[in-house]
């Protein structure tokens, strides 16, 4: 993990400080709230429909078990016992206090952590793999430069006010896990035929109410001229971009309104009269970050890890997967079926071919998506440290990998779980469901997303149980803000207000890989109640066009829309 | 202070949030604030006026921030999902559930109804 040196902390300890003076001024009527609300927002700090929120980041996802730990007492000592882990990979507290937030701040930064840059228009955290490092299929670990963007961009004076807010997602595999298509600025590492790394910026990616998939700027960018080159792409989206309405003001607007090739040369316009000198030093920078990785011994030892890619492993679909008989080595019978489930479902590649990559589910059946109580993440905390080296990864689905884990720990892991309730086997089916707060929370939600979910997950759970589906994404927004990703779910719900009425639409075969797409719209949006049928119907409905081994975004992808709407609208279709 | 689209002849309560808690409060007929909504003033429509003149006071006074008044009944029901939940709270169990297999339930979509 990456370890601050007396800068970082020296930066964080005074933002920290900076803040209890902002907030005693707020307090004291010093400032209005009007001239309040950006201080508080560009630490992360809003308003929303109970109470002030704090979002708290968490750099590309990675988490040590002291920070979780901090993290579980933030929870009990200043909030109402739980937080909720993002689609950014960040987590959000939903009941702090204004007076609070400045000794909350104090205790992150003990921890090496803050909420600088979690909201307001300027660069946020930026997110990647969250197997990354570990990942059997990975080219290049994302890491390191996803830790250079965030010192680059960490109160960046240029960047500070842009148009709008923006996002990074880097990945160094080829299967995406990082969304990086639906991005603002997307990152592909990868390594050319003399293996150097270098780097295709893919832009113009976003969600909202104008869901665009992202193109490819420029290829093979090396880490030298990367900085410059994102400067330079940036610089010109700060120029360009419209400031005159929010809903039109991310790149993938101005992409899209000047198109391509006007961008790239606008950018690279912008490249050629940069001071390269400024940047002389970023290949020397990022050998000394790398270095601030400290890696788990076991990691330490191999000397060029990308040789040992375990044999025993099959790649199944885009997801890869060791398969349960190769980790337990004996006959299914011979192991309790919850733990044999456990084992199909929650285990990923490891590119040491002594460990495997955990995958633990934060989406109980009937629970709230994301959200861990102070106690689930002490247990967490204390479960990295006994089986993964004390460390943590929070994914952009709501969950929480352990990238370091003895296979031969496995069964003991998991009954460690299970006490902590913990355990749930449906990672990548149907009830792990991505969920935003919506309007249970949210002041910007048009509908509820919690309790759909929920209900989701329990009209589904024992058929997806039985039928050994491939992987399923269902992900529901409680507004065209899209914060749950639902466009790019396989299966999108979308809350909307009708006329004072709850109602949701449903969009089918969108995908957030490598081959990224926008799902479809299927017709008129359908009532709450309405909601968890239908998805079991889709599910029917997949379940039996599928080929083997395949998963739902590429059976949609063969069949197309009409079986699907079809099964959505039986009812209505037997009565026309 | 935010506006929102009013019906002139129906009740409301006003609406706030506590500067230092940032909690929901509610402004009583004393002109004091309460987190309880049961000890809300249902303002009718011949007091809206006051009733806001006096919220903005409060605001003004740095106790209270984002001041409203919600449209309610005569019981001082909000008329709209987004203020009832705003006023009860999340309609979900928010402490999260430590048993997942078993957790079983029902969808609850009437809050605040």
């Amino acid at each position: 993990m990456y370890q601050y040196d007396e800068f970082d902390q020296q930066l964080v300890d005074q933002r920290s400080d900076e803040f209890r003076q902002q907030v005693k001024r707020r307090l004291s009527g010093a400032i209005s709230e009007e001239e309040f609300k950006p201080v508080r927002l560009m630490n992360g700090l809003y308003l929303q429909l109970h109470a002030y929120m704090l979002r708290v980041a968490i750099p590309y996802g990675v988490l040590s078990s002291a920070q979780m730990r901090k993290l579980a007492y933030i929870a009990d000592r200043y909030d109402r016992g739980y937080g909720h882990f993002t689609t950014r990979q960040n987590i959000q507290f939903n009941w702090p206090s204004l007076v609070d937030t400045p000794d909350i701040l104090d205790k992150l930064a003990s921890v090496q952590m803050h909420a600088i840059q979690t909201s307001g228009n300027c660069i946020r955290n930026i997110t990647t793999d969250p197997f990354a490092g570990v990942a059997a299929d990975e080219a290049v670990d994302p890491r390191p430069l996803a830790e250079l963007l965030r010192q680059w961009s960490t109160l960046h004076p240029e960047f500070r006010y842009l148009p709008r807010k923006f996002k990074f997602a880097i990945t160094g595999s080829e299967r995406d896990r990082a969304a990086i298509k639906v991005h603002d600025i997307g990152l592909q590492l990868k390594r050319d035929t003399n293996d150097n790394v270098v780097v295709d910026v893919w832009a113009g990616g976003g969600q909202g109410r104008t869901p665009k998939i992202a193109q490819c700027i420029s290829k093979d960018v090396s880490l030298q001229e990367l900085l410059p080159y994102l400067e330079a792409l940036m610089r010109v989206y700060n120029q360009h971009g419209r400031r005159d309405n929010k809903y039109k003001a991310r790149i993938k607007i101005l992409l899209a309104e000047i198109g391509l090739p006007a961008l790239q040369e606008e950018v690279e316009k912008a490249f050629n009269i940069i001071d390269r000198s400024r940047f002389a030093s970023v290949a020397a920078e990022l050998a000394r970050l790398s270095k601030r990785f400290i890696a788990p011994a076991y990691l330490q030892k191999i000397a060029d890890i990308r040789t040992r890619v375990a044999t025993s492993e099959t790649v199944v679909n885009d997801v890869i997967k060791v398969p349960a008989s190769e980790l337990i080595g004996t006959h299914p019978s011979s192991v309790s079926a919850e733990y044999w489930r456990w084992l199909s479902r929650n285990i990923r590649a490891h590119r040491h071919i002594e460990h495997a990559i955990v995958v633990i589910s934060l989406k109980p059946i009937g629970g709230i998506p994301g959200d861990a109580s102070a106690e689930q993440m002490r247990a967490l905390a204390d479960i990295a440290d006994e089986f993964s080296s004390g460390e943590l990864r929070i994914t952009h689905r709501q969950n929480v990998v352990l990238p370091h884990v003895r296979k031969d720990t496995l069964e003991t892991l998991w009954q460690r779980l299970t006490d902590a309730g913990l355990a749930t086997s449906n990672v990548d089916l149907p009830s792990d469901i991505i969920a935003c707060p919506g309007m249970d929370y949210c002041a910007l939600a048009t509908a509820r997303s919690i309790p759909v979910a929920q209900e989701i997950a329990r009209t589904i759970r024992a058929k997806e149980q039985s039928a050994s589906p491939g992987a399923v994404s269902v992900n529901i927004s409680g507004c065209i803000n899209a914060c749950a990703h639902h466009h790019v779910a396989n299966i999108g719900i979308l809350g909307l207000d009708r006329n004072g009425v709850e109602n949701y639409q449903i969009t089918l075969g969108g995908r957030s890989d490598e081959n990224a797409r926008v799902g479809e719209r299927m017709g008129r949006g359908l009532l709450a109640e309405e909601i968890g049928p239908a998805v079991e119907r889709i599910f029917d409905t997949y379940m039996d066009a599928r080929l083997p081994d395949e998963d739902f975004g590429d059976t949609y992808q063969r069949v197309g829309k009409a079986p699907f709407k079809q099964a959505i609208y039986r009812e209505e279709n037997a009565t026309a | 202070m935010d506006k929102i689209k009013q019906d002139n002849a129906a009740s409301g309560i006003i609406v706030a949030n506590d500067l230092r808690t940032g909690l929901t409060v509610f402004l009583t007929a004393g002109g004091e604030w309460a987190e309880q909504v049961a000890a809300a003033w249902i303002v009718p429509s011949e007091h809206r006026e006051r009733a806001m003149q006096v919220a903005a006071e409060a605001e003004s006074r740095n106790s209270v921030t984002g001041v409203y008044l919600t449209e309610c009944d005569d019981l001082g029901r909000p008329l709209t999902l987004r203020e009832r939940l705003r006023i009860k709270g999340p309609s979900v169990d928010y402490l999260p559930q430590h048993s997942v297999e078993s957790t079983g339930g029902t969808l609850q979509l009437q809050a605040g109804t």
